[in-house]
């Protein structure tokens, strides 16, 4: 589970930007929500501050239901993150990268989990080449392999289809639905309307820092009277008309997600 | 905390020990290259002293010289060479000889009366012509004090009398003590180098350029602690380090006991070292290390970029070397109170243990304080780790800004940092 309220976040480079502003949200076990936003709308500040790595200046965000600010080494031996870019040591493999992280998350028998890993992803063929010699899709399901080598209830992955060919997308799409299929909580970013419409059950769409709107795909449609998503974006934002609409109360989870 | 950071530990190692940049920085460098220039410096200059050995002085006389002292001043090795005569254009013909590299050195007597006076005329830019006036300063010398004792022995003088208060040198210490002390000026700068040379890389490649290629970032959302990341970090840079350090030290004494040996002959043979000395030495260079190694870490964090990192590191070097070279400038033993600086205490603790004059108390007092600022430093470092600052560079958040030096400025009412904070709180 994944509860996001009122939270906040501003950089002073170069000058003061507030990238997250009084966002609210939350995700269930079972459920994917889809964080829909363009470039710079504030989507990787908020999944990094649910992973720990920044903190909020204010509002509350708990994942598994530990605090991200008091309890920020229960969250993360909670959550399977994936950055925006690769993260991939360049001169480890790919084999010893999943044993690595296998290792730092005290996962038991790190070496069979990696091959399991290994076989899942179907990485078995450059298993044992340098990751700075792979392509930019084997990378990814290296780096995807990572994410969750610790089998972590909740997974958040940041714009986890950039830069990925058709076929590697589809493959990883497959694993997130997997993933939810399995009871576990998936949030993601993405600024790909059809990947968000294929997937989620919830959609956060955010722009500018705030979050405009937040429920069931059909819910949105029927909110703003448009059948395509991107529509759907560009009505919200028009909409909000540079004054940015209140955050959308949290909704609840569907009972058939639930675990 | 300590499994994960050696896993930490172990992942670094490999990785930085299959960058060939590292290996050479680290290993190559200073166990290979340091000892093989310093040798093949020596061999050179050895070479150059040979040849010029091989070459025997030119000498001239001028004046007049009586007969029978112009064969043992003209004597082998000395060769008897002959001024030109004088021309108008060369008001002395012995300088002119001289500057010209006809001749290597002059001795010239002027009579005045009935004083004598031997002047020697050289070149003390020229080897050979200070070979050529030494060789002739001694043999004036030498005969100057036959003749002495002989005026002495016909007038039934006593030559004692003749020559009041000579002055004879005692030199208290052993050849093999004179060359210790060498070898201690010597070993801990190149020591230190090394050790510099070894974790400069390594240091900047696992801070800086794991932020440059967000790496860090998976490694900061695993369940191990931050300290326990930094603590690994910190491991391998001072395991490449100690290895570059020990194997330095090892290849560079070799290196300069050899050295010593070409230039002291028989006399540097005899350096003795105190194998307890050596021993105390230990734990306070590891300790030096530890420091040395955060120290660098520590430098390494603020940077913004791979290409930033290395300035850092590199103004960290410069700023070592001026101190290692400034803690060698007092030859004094190391006591108690010394030992707690720790500044100095790296270099100067080794250059004891050469000479054989560390003992028990400032060494470990020298530990204790390099493992003090070592443990602020791992602690500075952890902290730096798990701080939004390290990923982001610099104080560019409010929470960052909120935090640290800012806060405790504004609560003291001094600088901006209060506005900032408010701010955020908005």
């Amino acid at each position: 589970m994944i509860e996001v309220e009122h939270l906040s976040k501003t950089f002073h480079r170069p000058e003061r930007v507030t990238a997250v502003d009084d966002v609210g949200f939350r995700c269930a076990p079972g459920e994917i929500v889809g964080l829909l936003g363009p470039n710079g709308a504030g989507k990787t500040t908020t999944l990094r501050i649910l992973a720990t790595l920044l903190s909020p200046d204010s509002g509350r965000a708990t994942v598994a239901g530990h605090d991200v600010v008091t309890a920020p080494d229960a969250v993360r031996r909670s959550i399977g993150y994936l950055s925006a870019s690769t993260g991939l040591y360049p001169r480890l493999t790919a084999r010893e990268t999943l044993v690595y992280f296998a290792e730092l998350h005290a996962v038991p028998d790190a070496a069979k989990r990696a091959d399991a890993l290994i076989e899942r992803f179907e990485i078995g063929a450059f298993a044992h080449v340098r990751c700075d010699r792979l392509s930019t899709g084997m990378k990814q399901k290296v780096s995807i392999a990572r994410a969750i080598v610790h089998d972590p209830p909740v997974l958040i992955f940041d714009e986890p289809t950039l830069g990925l060919d058709v076929l590697v997308a589809q493959t990883l799409l497959a694993f997130i639905e997997e993933r939810r299929a399995a009871g576990r909580t998936v949030l993601f970013s993405t600024h790909v309307m059809r990947e968000a419409e294929r997937l989620c059950d919830r959609i956060a769409i955010i722009h500018q820092g705030h979050i405009l709107a937040e429920d069931t795909l059909d819910a949105l449609q029927a909110r703003t009277g448009e059948r395509e998503l991107e529509q759907v974006f560009v009505r919200l934002v028009e909409d909000a008309g540079g004054e940015p609409a209140a955050p959308a109360p949290a909704a609840p989870a569907p009972e058939s997600a639930a675990p | 905390m300590l499994r994960p950071a050696w896993i930490v530990l172990r992942k670094e190692l490999r990785e930085t020990l299959r960058d060939p940049l590292v290996l050479f920085n680290a290993i190559v460098f200073p166990l290979v290259l340091l000892p093989l220039v310093l040798w093949a410096t020596t061999q050179f200059a050895l070479l150059q002293a040979g040849v010029a050995e091989d070459e025997p002085p030119r000498v001239a006389l001028a004046g007049e010289w009586p007969a029978y002292l112009e064969t043992p001043l003209l004597a082998e090795p000395v060769e008897r060479a002959e001024l030109p005569a004088p021309g108008a254009e060369a008001a002395d013909p012995a300088e002119a000889a001289i500057r010209a590299g006809e001749v290597d050195a002059v001795a010239r007597l002027v009579i005045d009366g009935e004083a004598y006076t031997v002047e020697i005329v050289h070149d003390s830019t020229r080897s050979r012509s200070m070979r050529a006036r030494t060789t002739l300063a001694d043999r004036v010398e030498t005969l100057r004090a036959e003749r002495l004792a002989q005026l002495a022995e016909a007038r039934s003088l006593d030559l004692a009398r003749l020559s009041p208060a000579p002055i004879v040198e005692r030199d208290v210490s052993e050849a093999a003590e004179k060359w210790s002390e060498v070898l201690g000026e010597m070993l801990p700068i190149m020591v230190f180098v090394a050790l510099m040379m070894a974790v400069v890389f390594p240091a900047v490649d696992t801070v800086a350029g794991e932020r440059e290629r967000g790496t860090v970032e998976t490694t900061l959302v695993t369940a191990p602690r931050p300290a326990a990341v930094a603590l690994g970090k910190i491991g391998a840079v001072l395991a490449i380090g100690l290895f570059a350090m020990l194997g330095n030290a090892l290849a560079m004494g070799l290196t300069v006991v050899q050295f010593l040996i070409t230039l002291g002959g028989g006399e540097a043979s005899n350096i003795e070292l105190s194998a307890t000395a050596l021993a105390w030495a230990v734990p306070p260079m590891l300790a030096a290390a530890l420091m040395l190694v955060t120290a660098a870490v520590v430098v390494v964090m603020g940077a913004q970029s791979f290409k930033e990192g290395q300035q850092r590191a590199s103004y960290l070097m410069f700023a070592g070397f001026i101190g290692a070279f400034y803690a060698q400038r007092d030859g004094e033993t190391v006591d108690l109170i010394g030992a707690l600086n720790p500044l100095t205490t790296p270099i100067t603790i080794l250059r004891d243990a050469v000479r054989g004059d560390l003992t028990a108390g400032p060494a470990l007092v020298a530990t204790a304080a390099h493992l003090v600022v070592a443990a602020a430093l791992v602690f500075y470092a952890a902290r730096r780790l798990r701080d939004e600052r390290f990923l982001l560079g610099g104080p560019a958040t409010e929470s960052a800004a909120k935090s640290g030096l800012r806060q405790w400025l504004a609560k003291l009412g001094v600088g901006g940092a209060s506005d900032r904070s408010k701010g955020g709180e908005a």
